[in-house]
Formats: C-alpha cells, structure tokens, sequence
C-alpha cells in the first residue's frame, strides 16, 4: 500500500503563503493572550492548593458546595468537575497549607453530613517552590535548545541549520502553547512536559529533512539550490505523512481515553505533531534557503566587486 | 556471518535478560491485593525487584520541607542542622512503618519525602512536622520573676510572642532573672517562668507508652542515658522541693515538685495525650529532636484509588493506540511492518526490563515517554522502508535495496534520536519530580529504539535472506 507516488510539489516557491499561514498562527497566539488575559498559570507555578474530592453520592448542586466551602472563610477558589472528581483550587499563597485542608473538609462535612466525602488528591505547592519550578523550568528550555543548535550546527557544518531547526522548534512550541491558552487550559507541569516532547518531536522531523537536503546537495551539485530543497522534501514526503499519522494515532489514543492526567498532554501533542511536520518544511527548510541565498548573492556581489578572487570559486 | 553471529547473540541475551528482569513484575502483578499486602507487609524481596510506579499511579505522599534554619543557635551550621534533620525524619518514618519510604536532600534546606502507598498522610505530616524540643526547666518563683509574669499579663503578651523576641519587650526582659524565660502550660494553665534548660531530649535512650496515670490515661515514660541520667540525678538532688517544668516545644507539660533525688535516670511526661497523641510523641522522642523547625512547602498526594484509575486509563490509552500503530504498519507496509512491529514490541519490553532492573520509577509522564519513544521507533523503520521502496523503484533487486535502505538512513536516525536525546539528558538535569520521569522513560527508550529498530530489524532480513524464505519481499 503506498498513500501517494512519487510528488513534484514546488514548496520553495510558495514559501510566502506558508511564511503568512505561521503569522497568522502567531498572530492568533497572541490573540488568545489578550483574550484570555495571559496564560492561566496553574499551582505548579503560582504555587497554592488544589484538592481533589470524590463524595459517596453523586452531588447534584455544585452551589452548595461553593456555600460550603466560603463558610470556612476562603474567599477566591475555583471549582470544577470531572466525572465523578470535584477539584477545588486556591491559587492565592496560603497561610498554612494544613488549616486550608482542615478547615475546607470540615466545612463540606457539615454541609453534607450523609454523604462522605473522600479526598483523592491533594497538591500544595508553597510559592518558593512555584519559583523554583518556574525556574527549572527555564532552564531545561534554556539548555535543550542550545544543546540541539550546537549538535545540529556541528552535524551540518553550518549554525545557521543549527539555529533554523531550533526557530523551528520555537514556531511549534510558542504555537501549540498559543493553543492551550486558547481553550483555557492549565500551564502546569505537565503541559511544559508536552511541550518539551512536541520539541522533541519537531527537531526529529527537521533533523530527517536536513539530512537528505545534505544528501542531495552532495550529488546533485549542478541543479539550483531550490529545486535539491524541493526535490528533498517530496522525496521524504511519504515519511512525514506516515510518521505524523503513527503519532498523531497514538496521542488520539490519549486523548480519547488516558484519562483527565493525559488529557492536556495528549492536546498539545495532537497539535504538536502537525505543527513540528509543517515547521519543517515551510519555515526551516524555507529559512535556510532564504539565507544561503543572501549569502550566495553578497558572494556574488563581491566576486563581481573583485574583493574575493574569482577563481577560487 | 560473524557479524551477523554476534548481533544475534546480543539480541538473545537482551531478550533472556528482559524476560528474566520482567519476571517478578509479571508475578506481581497477577497476585491478588490480599497476596501483595501481605507481601508488602513481610517485605518481600520480590519488592525490590518489580517496577518501580511513581506516586502518581501507585498513590502515596510526596513532601518538600524546608528547614527553618532561621532559628538555629549560632554554634550550629545550617548545612549540619539540615542533614540531621533529614536522619532524624528518616528514623521517625522508618518507626512509623512506611514500604519503601525515600527521605533525601534537595538542595542547601530543603529535604524531599516520598512515601508510596500511604493510608493516612496526615498522620505522617504530624511525625515528620513534630519539632519535639522537650527541656526540662526548674520553675523560678523569685518576686522578680512574678513582676515580669505580672507585666506580661496586664499588657497581653503570650509567652511565644515575648519568647520570639524578647529585645521587643526590654521592661519585660530586664525584670526578668538571668537565662529564664516565660512558658505557656497546657491547657490554660497559666505561664511559667523557668531558668535555661538543664536537660534536653537528646539526653533519651529510650521513651514509650504507658498507661500509669492517675486515672489511667497514657502517659511517656522516658529513660535518660547514662550521661543524662547523672545529670537528672544531680538536677533533683540541688532542686529539691522545688517544680520541675517538662517543656515540650515550648509548652509546660506538667510541673510536679521535686521531693527525692532520682538516681535511675527514668521519668514520665504527662499530659493531656490521648494514646494515639502518646505513641506519636514516644516515637518522636525515640528518633530525636529536630535542630530546627521544617515546614511544608509542597505537597502533592494522591489517593491509591485515583492511581488505580491512572495506571488503568494510561495504560488503556497506550494500549489502544500502540495496537492501531501495529495494525497500520502491517496494512502499510505488509511483511516488513510485521518486522518493525516486532522491533517495536521488543522495544517495549527491553525498555521496561531496563527500568525494572535498575529500580527506576514510571510516572504518568514516563508513559508519555514511552509513547513518545515508540512513536520515534516507528520513524525510524518507516524512514527505512521508504528509502528501501526508492531504491527498488531504481530496479534494485530486493537484497541491494535493503542493504543501501539501511546505509543510508543509518545516520538520519542516529542524527534524529541524538539530539532528542540531548534534549532528554537536560530534561533529566533540570527537570523536577514528574518531568525527570518523562526524560529518564525517553532517554532509556531512545537508545533502546536505536537498537531495536536498525540492528534487530536488520538481522531479520539477512535471515529471511539467508534461509531464502523471501526474494521478494513485499514493503
């Protein structure tokens, strides 16, 4: 079974409509900023409480349980639902993590003395550790990045590959965050996790690319640099496809069925993995095909100006 | 042929060593929960050998404390304080009776606990939090020691306020004799004076429950050490006819006069204990004071019924899609996606052997990880078998073809998975709790899938080659 044959799509010179399909993206990104009032940091960063609680019967009024809850005196909370889960979160600094605990069960019990409640998760994180994660967080972005553009700069002799791959990388995370923005969801751990994979997805994609424009760009010396990028990308076309599709399927998986943990992971990387595909051949690739050529024409300008020897071209 | 041989055999062992590695995993998890408490209670050695479930699936407590190195006394280094109060936690839990606790230190304060499969966090919270400085303290009832008890009282002051710092209240402190202090009882029964320490809780060998009070309510006897129990004896033998305060952090437990000399080096605490209160007090005075302070400063447990529901769910969803990947890859690609498909499988396994083996923990996270992995894996055979499908479409005859496939595309995958890997390593490096999980499950599976899907794949091939089962293979 083969999805296509053999293509002969020309990407380089439509790279402009792409360049204006990722600004648009971007400008949607920031567009879900302002509409969304900034990313809606969860716990893990701002550092607070979240408890997680499941009663006996089902509740049918969630009024009452925020009656319950501002009778033990904690003013800004958020209540939200999930199955049969009630997630309470408090994102202000508290005092003591031990009296919210307390005195938030305490509460609910009497409100509803028949039916017992059970707590199922509880995450306090104290605002030295918001930072401190916060912190680490940058760092792994920080370092992973810097760590690829030299590996990719030291494989393909040239930074400017090197730095490409990782705008690349930059594209699909700023994008696929712009996205969790949009539908409101939590900035925590786990959501820098799937980005970190949606990255790592990303530069594979761009790795796999770049390496066959290196192939081709050894034997075909006498074709333009566009039509060997071209070329190269249909080449590996079916790839892109089939691997996208494999990932795409898992995460799908995911989604569907792992469960409210992985729900958000699974989002990311569903949108993930179209974006690290189309990153690579319509901004990398086009990137580093804009560049060289600026380079080849102030080559050109020179030779022609008789700074640099003609022959030795 | 050599070449091939030696593969072969690693590929063999890896195989033996995963199936050997993932053994008591598997046993473990066919027993029923009766069976695996029982053997958690007995402390099976099976334990130390199943795979390791993060928190976040087994269920369990996961603290950060911070050591209050703030209040320490001069002499003392915060470096010193923080790593005894990381072995004194330590032995408060070990006499609480946690399967497989993990109790280290996370930078220059902070101490981190983990304790898998806790029924009652709160309770653990309490033994880990006890400060339990107890001091014994002769009660001054000097007429300068109840001017300033005076003072105190008409202004208002609680003892913690004036005793957090007393330069704030000068009159106070002036009117008071040298050393002394002013202690709260327990219970509102008004405040104490009482002259410095003479004896501390570290001077214990032993403490325990008993059940001797007046009206048979617990109470902690203690036994000193030998050192201790001399200066016990020498404090009641000056002190006679004089009230001997037994201060447990900060708070007069009782105050009983001393009428005797006592020269076996024994007391008893009484209080107001309920016998839960008296077995967590004896135990924290069995394994020591703590130098300083430690506080909460993050939390995260999760109810054994909730992981229950994680591992099922993450388990399922992997499950579901890993099997529709296999499905795809054998329409796709026919006899050479059964081959990536059992590469992949093979993956699968070693890399859970790998973790089994060396005890490294899979959080929700990992298994996202290992997603990420497998689908990595999947590029790697599909890269592959494309090339193989353009080199045929050159008129190479299968044999050629599948040789060049593998050339070419050997250092695109090693490029691919290196710098994932790069990324991975400074996951492991910076990342916290959770994300460490996901870099250790990629980083393992990464090198893993190098293996499994170039050589393994490979040496598949060159069998059906050599045995001649296909000329033509269909890819």
């Amino acid at each position: 079974m083969q999805f296509f044959k053999s293509t002969h799509i020309d990407f380089i010179g439509s790279r402009y409509k792409f360049f204006i399909v990722s600004i648009s993206l971007f400008v949607l990104t920031v567009g879900a900023f302002i509409y969304r009032g900034g990313p809606n940091y969860g716990i893990d960063f701002t550092g607070g409480m979240m408890m997680q609680i499941s009663f006996e019967k089902e509740l049918t009024d969630l009024q009452d349980l925020r009656n319950a809850i501002e009778d033990s005196k904690i003013t800004s909370f958020e209540i939200q639902t999930s199955e049969n889960l009630i997630m309470i979160r408090a994102k202000k600094t508290l005092q003591s993590q031990e009296e919210f605990e307390k005195s938030v069960s305490q509460s609910i019990q009497n409100k509803f003395p028949d039916n017992p409640m059970k707590v199922e998760r509880i995450e306090y994180v104290g605002p030295s550790v918001g930072q401190y994660l916060s912190k680490q967080a940058l760092y792994s972005f920080f370092f992973a990045f810097l760590g690829m553009i030299v590996y990719v700069a030291f494989r393909f002799k040239s930074s400017l590959w090197g730095v490409a791959s990782v705008l690349g990388i930059i594209h699909d995370i700023v994008i696929s965050f712009g996205f969790v923005i949009l539908v409101n969801k939590e900035i925590n751990i786990t959501v820098v996790a799937a980005l970190l994979t949606v990255a790592g997805y990303s530069i594979n994609d761009t790795i796999v690319l770049f390496d066959r424009i290196k192939e081709n760009l050894r034997f075909g010396a006498k074709e333009t640099f566009a039509n060997i990028i071209n070329k190269s990308i249909n080449e590996v076309l079916v790839r892109t496809v089939v691997t996208s599709l494999t990932v795409f399927i898992v995460s799908t998986s995911l989604f569907f069925f792992g469960g409210e943990v992985i729900h958000t992971f699974a989002y990311i990387m569903v949108i993930g993995t179209v974006l690290g595909a189309y990153s690579t051949i319509f901004l990398c690739t086009p990137l580093v095909y804009e560049w060289e050529l600026r380079r080849n024409n102030r080559l050109k300008m020179a030779i022609k100006q008789g700074v640099i020897n003609s022959k030795k071209k | 042929m050599s070449k091939i041989n030696w593969k072969l055999w690693i590929t063999v062992l890896l195989i033996a060593f995963s199936v050997w590695t993932l053994w008591p995993s598997i046993s473990w998890f066919m027993m029923s929960k009766d069976l695996r408490e029982q053997a958690e209670q007995a402390k099976d050695p099976i334990l130390g050998k199943i795979l390791k479930l993060g928190l976040d699936l087994k269920g369990g407590t996961h603290l950060l404390l911070e050591v209050d190195t703030s209040k320490l006394e001069e002499n003392v280094k915060a470096k010193d304080a923080v790593d005894r109060a990381t072995e004194i936690i330590r032995n408060r839990i070990d006499q609480f009776g946690v399967a497989e606790p993990m109790i280290a230190k996370q930078g220059d304060k902070w101490i981190v606990i983990q304790l898998p499969g806790i029924k009652d966090p709160k309770a653990a919270k309490d033994l880990i939090g006890k400060t339990a400085l107890l001091e014994f303290r002769i009660v001054n009832n000097s007429q300068e020691a109840g001017r300033a008890l005076d003072l105190l009282t008409n202004k208002g002051i609680k003892p913690a306020q004036y005793r957090e710092d007393p330069s704030k209240y000068p009159e106070i402190e002036i009117s008071l004799p040298e050393g002394s202090s002013i202690f709260e009882g327990r219970g509102n029964e008004g405040y104490y004076v009482l002259d410095k320490a003479l004896l501390t809780g570290a001077a214990l060998t032993n403490a325990k429950v008993e059940f001797g009070g007046q009206f048979g309510q617990p109470i902690v006897s203690i036994e000193f050490s030998k050192e201790g129990g001399r200066i016990f004896a020498d404090i009641t033998e000056r002190n006679r006819e004089k009230n001997l305060a037994i201060v447990l952090d900060g708070i007069v437990q009782s105050a009983p006069v001393i009428r005797n000399r006592i020269p076996d080096g024994k007391a008893i605490i009484e209080g107001s204990f309920n016998a839960e209160d008296a077995r967590l007090l004896a135990t924290v005075l069995r394994a020591g004071a703590l130098p300083a302070p430690v506080r909460v400063i993050e939390e995260r447990t999760v109810g054994p019924s909730l992981g229950d529901d994680s591992i099922k769910k993450g388990f399922m969803s992997s499950l579901i899609g890993v099997i529709v990947v296999f499905i795809f890859m054998f329409v796709y690609y026919r006899t050479s996606g059964i081959i990536a498909d059992i590469a992949l499988a093979l993956n699968l396994i070693i890399l859970m052997a790998v973790m089994a083996y060396f005890q490294f923990t899979l959080t929700l996270p990992g298994v996202a990880g290992i997603a990420l992995t497998l689908a990595m894996a999947v590029d790697a055979n599909v890269l592959i078998l494309e090339r193989i499908r353009e080199e045929l479409a050159t008129g190479k005859t299968t044999r050629v073809a599948v040789d060049i496939g593998y050339q070419k595309v050997f250092w695109t995958i090693f490029d691919a998975n290196f710098t994932t890997l790069i990324a991975a390593i400074f996951l492991f490096q910076f990342g916290t709790g959770p994300i460490k999980g996901f870099a250790v499950t990629l980083s393992i599976g990464l090198i893993i899938s190098m293996f499994t899907a170039i050589t393994v794949t490979k040496l598949i091939y060159k069998f059906l080659f050599k045995e001649n089962f296909l000329l033509k293979i269909k890819i």
